[in-house]
């Protein structure tokens, strides 16, 4: 186990080094910030000032080095809009982005888990075939078209929801979030509505697979003439058996989540990290946009270990 | 078996029973089939060639569909701020959409093919490095990796196309790698190694026609999956150039205006890109239940 | 047993929810527009940054002069008006300036304001070398003389230099001294007539009275700015009276407020002009085009007058008013608003008329070919930095077409648009679309960037002619622009600009289409008088009596 631990521990390093490498090397290709932040007017001395305040004009690989050891101690730099510490701004921002993909990744684990049982345990009944279609429908439907839609029908035409932002927080146990307001519930369900659908569709898709695959098998079939109730069946005999892969996509579909952010929160105004990678993308702001990379990465190679650390408590058969 | 016209295989085969008696399958096949038509035949049907400035109009701009007060019948679907017909527009972009699907699809695959076919029939260290990369990328949403990747080469439909294929192929190389690993070990390619074939001879020949299968069905489904993404990106206005809209892009367009009530204008390429990667989908569930059911 | 315990985590993560909406704990005070002296403005968005030198656009510039003085204040006939400088005086040949500081003045922080500030803004200002540095572009030095005396030396002789000292906030030099640029984002100090109070990114910035002001006191004793980027929701905000004021209105949201009781809209025509510049060197002014200028014979068509006048006469200025901007704009014949120094009244755009566009395209040489164009051009033009911006440069695209000529529109970004048109750089763009605006009232400003001769490889003169992109050259009018420069008498400028403009105007030196009318909208609680430069300010609201 604790040899597992290090060697996971020294991959993530890895990964990480990699990912800041071609991060690093990636954007420094991206556009000229300079031109966005000069007047238009702005003759070549100043071009040229403000090139080496930034340190663009020293050599790509000095850059780099100094790149590494700030990143290394968690700095990436000022953002060159915001003028305040990247990783500040984007720590700042990850609360309501995490707001709304919890309550999406809740919506998941309660429609998708639910409707994928029923589907995979009752294939011909009218219900399961309208669940299916649903799926289908879900993985084929843009994200961005269905807040959309959602946004027209819901927000301006029936006015059930507000049409945009985060709302009103509350603080409960020192934590501030919209969670904790009425108000701020209205704000937080379509846009995490939006981000669950894709989500529900596919877990719907794989929890049916893998129930009609298990259900076939022979233990189950004992355990039906043992006389087990049809429910206990389903919910601890068959949906512990494919647990394992479900974990693994969640896993996956969390990291999915995170980005599908960025649309759902372009589109609802919501001021979380997402809107901010990509307002950053369209102003240049390179210190952002490295930042929030080597965030989310750090944030993945987490998730993907936590996976593994749930399999082991699932499924005591496997060895780390 | 050479005399035999390939047709009257095909129509003798399972697939073909199978599919004569699914509902979804010939449903789904049919709405692809028009899609594909119109794609090929709508500049020659549509109103408006919605490109050509010239036939553009400010004072056709924001006409509602044609049911509704202040509709035009030649503007079935609305016009957009330009006065651009929405539905001619659709047309038109369906096929920059279609085409970045379809083409992304055929780079993706194949160069997934062989790094696949690569990595399984050499095996050894190349083959774990490979596999290694794979997995790191598998690990990062390919949403994320393609705005990255976008960002930096700047928006175009050339690197669309690199994006989708620098996303794509790890699917492809897993699939393909599996497959030769377990090819590898049958006889019959033993055998064909010791009548003295050449490695390059024996994957072409032997290993790839048994990876087909698996091909087919997954790239079916990428490219209802690329045109989403494709259109995603260029919603958020990373995608294609403005000049060349696809679906996507459309929908961008009619954001903006999207809640002062013009709703048309966003609502009904979003409505075909939904179309088309329904179809595209329900028909890719079909072939997977056909061709091969391990695959997810 | 696990099962259970999953379950039990989201049930505990829901209680907590529940139970944190039930109580209300901690529930945060929505800003009340009812409160007595106090009044919630809508913003499109936050300041970007709290460093006054850094960055030159209306939301910040209009949130940091609350803050933040000037050494002098701009009145809303973009007149001047003494702010933290009393007087400014020029030597005969206005090559230096004294000026003569307020006295009694004090930061927000109890720290006397001295000349030593003034210098130590500058410096910074200065420094930075972004925003409002361009600013300072003609300051050779300044110094202290004593506590209240500032002098500055100019690097050639300047009569406008104190349109330039309206823009340079003063901070305190004791307060930020060696704590580095990113002091200036957490220590928020200034002499100005509020003062922070709160300040929550992108949430909200509340601002006290400040109750030491050396000036009259605003009637507002509580302002809270709020941003808002959704215009809907700016629009829903102001109907469910959230907020008392909002700016930006989309056109589609005006029409509909008027209608509603209890809701004031207001316009007023802006001064930020629509122009289209044309690369109009005999050599081509884009070898690195990647659609580049195609003519029959080769030539660059633009370089000719009758061209570029046909171009002009072939766009309906009026009909993408009425569509594209819902009569929210006017037209713009000069990029000189009317009012400004040197505005010349009788300079018309060359009125819409396809057919005459036509006619000077044959006599110029240039006849429809085969295909039935005459020349090909490309319109470079951004897709997200202007209201409609995209949808104005199809339009010009359209209206070319129907003359005759090939005009591919390429649109980009705004990430890449300012980097790709750059002058003597990239030698991508012949003809292109961006918008100039000008707060200092003068038209030889305007003339200065727009209009000084600039050939392909270089200035003529450094900083002179910076956003003349269309590579417009005339002696004559260069010479009239330095002179005008060195004219401290507001009348002679006047007749020397409005020359200016009209030989520019008989040249096609470029085009203008329109400029845009900003839309605001507050409750019948407060008066609100807009400014011309588009800038919100506390002091400008009123409760009506």
């Amino acid at each position: 186990m604790w040899k597992y631990l290090v060697k996971r521990l020294l991959q993530m390093a890895g990964v990480l080094l990699i990912v800041s490498t071609i991060v690093f090397f990636i954007t420094s290709v991206i556009g000229n910030p300079i031109y966005n932040m000069l007047p238009e007017r702005a003759p070549p001395e100043q071009v040229e000032q403000v090139r080496k305040m930034l340190g663009l004009d020293k050599p790509l690989y000095y850059q780099y080095a100094i790149f590494l050891r700030n990143a290394l101690r968690g700095d990436f730099g000022m953002s060159y809009t915001h003028h305040q510490p990247a990783l500040r701004l984007i720590f700042s921002r990850f609360p309501a982005t995490l707001e709304i993909v919890i309550v999406a990744m809740l919506l998941t684990i309660v429609i998708g888990i639910s409707g994928g049982v029923y589907a995979g345990a009752y294939p011909r009944r009218k219900l399961s075939k309208g669940i299916m279609g649903f799926s289908i429908l879900g993985i084929s439907l843009p994200s961005f078209w269905i807040g959309m839609v959602f946004i027209f029908f819901l927000s301006v035409r029936l006015g059930w929801f507000p049409v945009s932002g985060r709302g009103e927080t509350g603080v409960f146990l020192g934590i501030r979030s919209s969670l904790f307001t009425l108000e701020g519930w209205r704000h937080v369900f379509l846009p995490a509505f939006t981000l669950a659908v894709i989500n529900i569709a596919t877990i719907i898709r794989l929890i049916r697979a893998g129930m009609m695959e298990t259900l076939r098998q022979e233990y189950i079939k004992f355990a039906r003439a043992k006389g087990v109730g049809e429910k206990d069946i389903l919910f601890k005999h068959a949906l512990k058996n494919i647990m394992i892969p479900v974990v693994t996509i969640f896993g996956l579909q969390l990291g999915e989540l995170i980005a599908f952010t960025t649309i759902t929160e372009t589109i609802y105004a919501w001021p979380g990290m997402g809107k901010l990678l990509i307002d950053s993308i369209m102003n240049l702001d390179r210190p952002i946009v490295s930042a929030y990379l080597l965030f989310v990465s750090v944030l993945f190679v987490a998730i993907n270990f936590a996976v593994d650390i749930i399999y082991t408590l699932i499924d005591p058969r496997v060895e780390l | 078996m050479k005399s035999i016209p390939i047709l009257q295989r095909f129509f003798a085969s399972d697939f073909f029973y199978h599919y004569r008696r699914s509902t979804t399958a010939i449903v789904s096949s049919l709405m692809i089939l028009f899609v594909i038509l119109v794609a090929i035949a709508g500049p020659f049907l549509t109103p408006q060639n919605p490109y050509a400035l010239s036939n553009l109009f400010l004072a056709d701009a924001f006409k509602p569909p044609a049911w509704l007060d202040g509709g035009e019948l030649r503007f079935l679907l609305g016009t957009d701020q330009q006065g651009r017909d929405i539905l001619s527009a659709i047309v038109y972009g369906s096929r920059v959409s279609l085409f970045i699907g379809i083409a992304g699809v055929f780079f993706a695959a194949t160069f997934g093919i062989l790094i696949g076919l690569v990595a399984g029939y050499i095996g050894g260290k190349v083959e774990s490095i490979i596999m290694r990369i794979a997995d790191i990328q598998l690990s990062f949403p390919s949403m994320l990796i393609a705005l990255f990747l976008m960002t930096t080469f700047g928006r175009s439909i050339t690197n669309i196309l690199i994006t989708l294929t620098l996303i794509g192929w790890v699917r492809y190389a897993r699939v393909v790698r599996g497959e030769t690993l377990s090819v590898r070990k049958k006889e019959y390619i033993e055998a064909s190694r010791v009548i003295g074939y050449s490695d390059l001879y024996i994957m072409v020949k032997q290993v790839l026609p048994n990876v087909l299968n698996s091909v087919i069905v997954l790239s079916t489904i990428q490219i209802g999956t690329f045109i989403l993404l494709e259109a995603t990106l260029s919603f958020l206005g990373l995608g294609v150039p403005p000049t060349r809209p696809t679906l996507g892009m459309l929908c961008s367009e009619g954001f903006s205006v999207l809640y002062s009530g013009l709703w048309w204008v966003s609502f009904f390429p979003g409505l075909y890109i939904v179309f088309i990667v329904f179809a595209i989908n329900l028909f890719g569930d079909f072939l997977r239940d056909q061709l091969n059911p391990r695959l997810k | 047993m696990k099962k259970k315990m999953h379950g039990g985590g989201v049930f505990l993560l829901i209680v907590f929810g529940v139970a944190g909406t039930l109580f209300g704990a901690g529930k945060q005070e929505a800003p009340k527009a009812a409160q007595p002296k106090s009044v919630t403005i809508a913003m499109p968005g936050d300041v970007t940054t709290w460093n006054p030198f850094s960055r030159n656009e209306v939301i910040s510039n209009s949130m940091q002069r609350h803050v933040f003085e000037t050494l002098i204040y701009v009145n809303n006939d973009l007149s001047a008006s003494p702010g933290l400088a009393l007087s400014w005086t020029p030597n005969k040949d206005a090559s230096v300036w004294t000026i003569k500081l307020r006295q009694g003045v004090k930061f927000h922080n109890g720290k006397p304001f001295t000349a030593k500030d003034v210098v130590y803004s500058f410096d910074v200002c200065k420094a930075d070398g972004r925003g409002w540095a361009d600013a300072l572009g003609n300051f050779k030095s300044w110094r202290a003389v004593d506590d209240y005396t500032v002098e500055i030396t100019t690097i050639v002789p300047d009569v406008l230099l104190p349109s330039h000292l309206r823009n340079i906030a003063i901070v305190s030099k004791e307060t930020l001294e060696g704590k580095g640029p990113e002091a200036m984002e957490t220590t928020i100090v200034g002499t100005g007539k509020y003062k922070v109070a709160e300040y929550v990114k992108d949430d909200r910035l509340v601002l006290v009275r400040n109750e030491d002001y050396w000036g009259e006191k605003p009637q507002i004793e509580r302002v809270v700015f709020r941003p808002i980027p959704q215009a809907g929701t700016r629009t829903a905000s102001l109907m469910a009276r959230e907020v008392d004021l909002i700016t930006n209105v989309p056109v589609r949201d005006a029409d509909m407020l008027k209608t509603r009781s209890g809701v004031k809209v207001l316009t007023e025509p802006g001064i930020s002009t629509m122009m289209f510049a044309m690369g109009q060197t005999k050599q081509n002014p884009s070898p690195n085009a990647p659609m580049p200028i195609k003519s029959p014979d080769g030539s660059n068509p633009l370089s000719v007058r009758e061209v570029r006048q046909a171009i002009v006469h072939a766009v309906n200025e009026k009909e993408i008013i009425e569509k594209i901007m819902g009569g929210y704009a006017v037209v713009a014949h000069t990029p000189v608003p009317e009012g400004f120094n040197g505005y010349n009244p009788n300079l018309k755009k060359y009125e819409y008329n396809p057919a005459k566009a036509e006619q000077l395209l044959d006599a110029a040489g240039y006849k429809r070919q085969a295909n039935g164009y005459r020349f090909e051009i490309t319109l470079d033009a951004t897709n997200d930095r202007y209201i409609n911006d995209a949808a104005i440069a199809t339009a010009i695209g359209g209206y070319l077409e129907k003359v005759g000529i090939k005009c591919n529109v390429n649109l980009m970004s705004r990430s890449v648009f300012w980097g790709y048109i750059r002058m003597y750089e990239g030698f991508k763009s012949h003809f292109i679309m961006s918008a100039w605006s000008e707060p200092s009232g003068e038209s030889a400003l305007i003339a200065k960037d727009l209009l000084y001769s600039a050939y392909l490889n270089a200035p003529k003169r450094k900083g002179w002619g910076g956003v003349n992109r269309g590579y417009y050259a005339n002696e004559q009018v260069d010479a009239l622009i330095e002179k005008a420069l060195a004219t401290v008498d507001p009348k002679e400028r006047d007749s020397i600009m409005q020359q200016v403009w009209k030989i520019a105007w008989d040249d096609v030196a470029l085009f203008t289409t329109h400029r845009e009318t900003a839309i605001y909208a507050h409750g019948q609680n407060i008066i609100y008088k807009p400014r011309v430069d588009q800038h919100i300010y506390a002091w400008d609201i009123s409760f009506p009596k």
